[in-house]
């Protein structure tokens, strides 16, 4: 054989493989955005009161161009100030809470990080504690949980800075106290809270609900999402390089300190944002990158938009489960942990490994 | 590119850790860097990487001071070749390389043509294509090792800095990997590396830097500076230096004789 020709089949397969490789993330990419709109109306279709399917697209379209009425009044209440507001607070909730689990996990190079590392969740909960035991309305609640939330991950990020220690493992220890200094403080107000509502009330806040969900909420949510969302994934790429450490990054070009703390900052927004309005929902952030990690491999490039997807597609499935399928809901945070916990054992005990060669 | 260090010294709370060291390193040089555990021989890489802050006296690459050079300018001078561990994050083969291209894009950009035509290159250098979709965690210590240095190759520095490459590594592949870093040299790089064994500077390095407390005690060929005396005044081990004509010349090595 002509030396040459083995170099150019050679040559011919492996395009053909970078082709066919790149066709088959883009082909996942595409039944996983599929799979997301199908959950979606799903989600919106199916409760207590249906709605048809054909209703509900030419409701969805009536809002964007004239359309005759064909559906009854009810349908329409029902799906959007009920429903749409409640399934849409689930896909933006469940992509933010993976957006910030991803990227907690490259930055903090371990893939066991989930988004209330820093005690963003923590300190949500007693913000949102607080302001029940206050007598607090909803919206006071929500930005209570909101704001302590960011000035838990602030006060961590700032105590790290200052220790002399290496510095993510300075900010997973100083996180960890503040973690446990707003969980006793949650446990104090408790202790102190009216035991006949207020306290049932806080346990429930705590549990995580999508329940009381209103239009209003969504935009509350979506708006410090969007800020989270769109510098991460910009810059999604360079998130790969953080996963290697401080001086290997360094030296390829990367300011990893200020590149590190608009990662705290987008993930910690995300972060807070959701457990203000949902309460506590553990898990997402935990298991959804590990299961894109198994479809789509560890480059960050595919990683994070996959993460958001297949988050929100998680979190609409969930929630459904939590209204549908008995008549007193099971607070998310409870039914999150039912499923995440055996998927997370499955990973733990070697599952994660089938995605060893992704060739 | 060449590296000049003048006359640099740094202390780390209180402990003087380089006092004063003076070298040159020209291109096409592999330089192996000799002494033992906490000489300060990562300090000194350190420095010459631009991660060290606070230190004093001068380092230059081509010329120019790497304390007033940018993250970006100086990635596209020299390379940092860490050891290579077992990685949390699989990466595949292609996309670890191209993480060496970085430096030349902006903020939000991803890596495009230009640059994985760049990691192809870096990856045919080391012979490592056929690997490229297999994932980090997959290939052998050695492998991983080449992936690391054709990052390197990929960012486009002329100089690599290489921290032990030869770590954690088998007999074999110490010596495919050393085989690789020489070839480097030859061609035009100029490379600085640390290694635990003198026989590796017998056999690869144009020239060896002996670093003992904070300073450099021996500055010259292998054949010239490396001998019983060196590696007793080092590592404080008596050894023997011998010599094997073999077909492929003479070569040198240690045995130790406590």
């Amino acid at each position: 054989m002509r030396p040459g020709a083995g170099v150019l089949r050679q040559q011919m397969k492996e395009t053909m493989d970078e082709r066919q490789k790149k066709n088959n993330t883009g082909l996942k990419m595409a039944i996983l955005a599929l799979a997301f709109l199908l959950i979606f109306a799903v989600s919106c279709t199916q409760g207590r009161y249906v709605i048809s399917m054909e209703d509900f697209w030419r409701m969805l379209a009536s809002r964007f161009a004239e359309m005759p009425q064909t559906w009854p009044e009810s349908a329409e209440t029902v799906l959007f100030s009920i429903r749409l507001p409640r399934v849409a607070a689930a896909a933006i909730i469940g992509a933010a809470l993976s957006l910030a689990g991803v990227s907690y996990q490259g930055m903090f190079r371990n893939p066991m990080v989930s988004p209330d590392i820093l005690g963003a969740s923590t300190g949500a909960g007693f913000g949102a504690a607080l302001s029940i035991l206050l007598g607090m309305g909803y919206f006071v609640i929500s930005a209570a949980a909101f704001a302590f939330g960011l000035a838990a991950v602030f006060l961590a990020y700032f105590i790290s800075r200052l220790a002399k220690t290496e510095h993510t493992l300075a900010m997973i220890l100083s996180g960890m106290m503040i973690s446990s200094l707003f969980s006793a403080g949650t446990s104090f107000v408790k202790l102190v809270a009216d035991t006949q509502d207020q306290l049932p009330a806080i346990t429930y806040w705590l549990m995580g609900s999508l329940a009381s969900i209103k239009m209003q909420d969504v935009g509350f949510v979506l708006i410090p999402v969007m800020i989270g969302t769109v510098p991460l994934l910009a810059m999604r790429w360079r998130m790969n390089l953080l996963t290697l450490g401080e001086d290997e990054a360094e030296s390829m070009g990367i300011n990893t300190r200020s590149y590190r703390a608009v990662v705290v900052f987008c993930a910690t927004l995300l972060t807070a944002a959701s457990v203000s309005v949902s309460g506590m929902i553990g898990w997402v952030g935990l298991v959804i990158p590990h299961f894109c990690r198994m479809i789509f491999g560890y480059d960050y490039r595919i990683l994070v938009p996959s993460s958001l997807l297949f988050g929100a597609s998680f979190l609409m499935t969930v929630d459904d489960i939590s209204r549908i399928t008995t008549t007193s809901e099971i607070p998310l945070g409870i039914l999150t942990a039912f499923v995440g916990t055996p998927i997370f054992v499955y990973l733990l005990l070697g599952g994660g490994k089938r995605n060893a060669d992704r060739s | 590119m060449p590296i000049e260090v003048k006359n640099l010294k740094f202390s780390y709370s209180g402990h003087d850790v380089l006092k004063g060291v003076d070298f040159r390193a020209e291109k096409g040089e592999l330089v192996s860097v000799l002494g033992c555990n906490g000489a300060g021989k990562s300090t000194l890489f350190r420095c010459i990487l631009g991660l060290q802050q606070g230190f004093r006296g001068d380092v230059n690459i081509d010329g120019s001071d790497v304390r007033t050079l940018s993250r970006k300018c100086l990635a596209s001078r020299v390379a940092y070749i860490p050891q290579s561990s077992e990685p949390t994050f699989n990466y595949t083969v292609m996309d670890a390389v191209l993480m060496g291209t970085t430096g030349t894009l902006g903020m939000t950009e991803s890596p495009g043509k230009k640059q994985i035509e760049s990691a192809r290159y870096a990856m045919h250098e080391l012979g490592i294509e056929d690997k490229a979709d297999r994932g980090v965690a997959q290939i052998s210590g050695g492998e991983r090792q080449l992936v690391l240095i054709a990052r390197a190759l990929a960012q486009n520095a002329g100089t690599l800095i290489m921290d032990e490459p030869t770590a954690n590594l088998d007999y074999g592949n110490q010596h495919h990997v050393l085989k690789f870093c020489r070839r480097l040299a030859e061609k035009g790089y100029t490379v600085l590396m640390s290694t635990h064994n003198p026989e590796h500077s017998f056999r690869y390095a144009n020239k060896v830097l002996a670093l003992k407390n904070g300073r450099i005690i021996a500055d010259g060929t292998p054949e010239k500076v490396l001998d019983e005396s060196l590696i007793e005044k080092l590592y404080g081990i008596h050894a023997r230096v011998t010599e094997t004509v073999t077909e492929i010349g003479t070569i040198r090595s240690c045995i130790t004789m406590d």
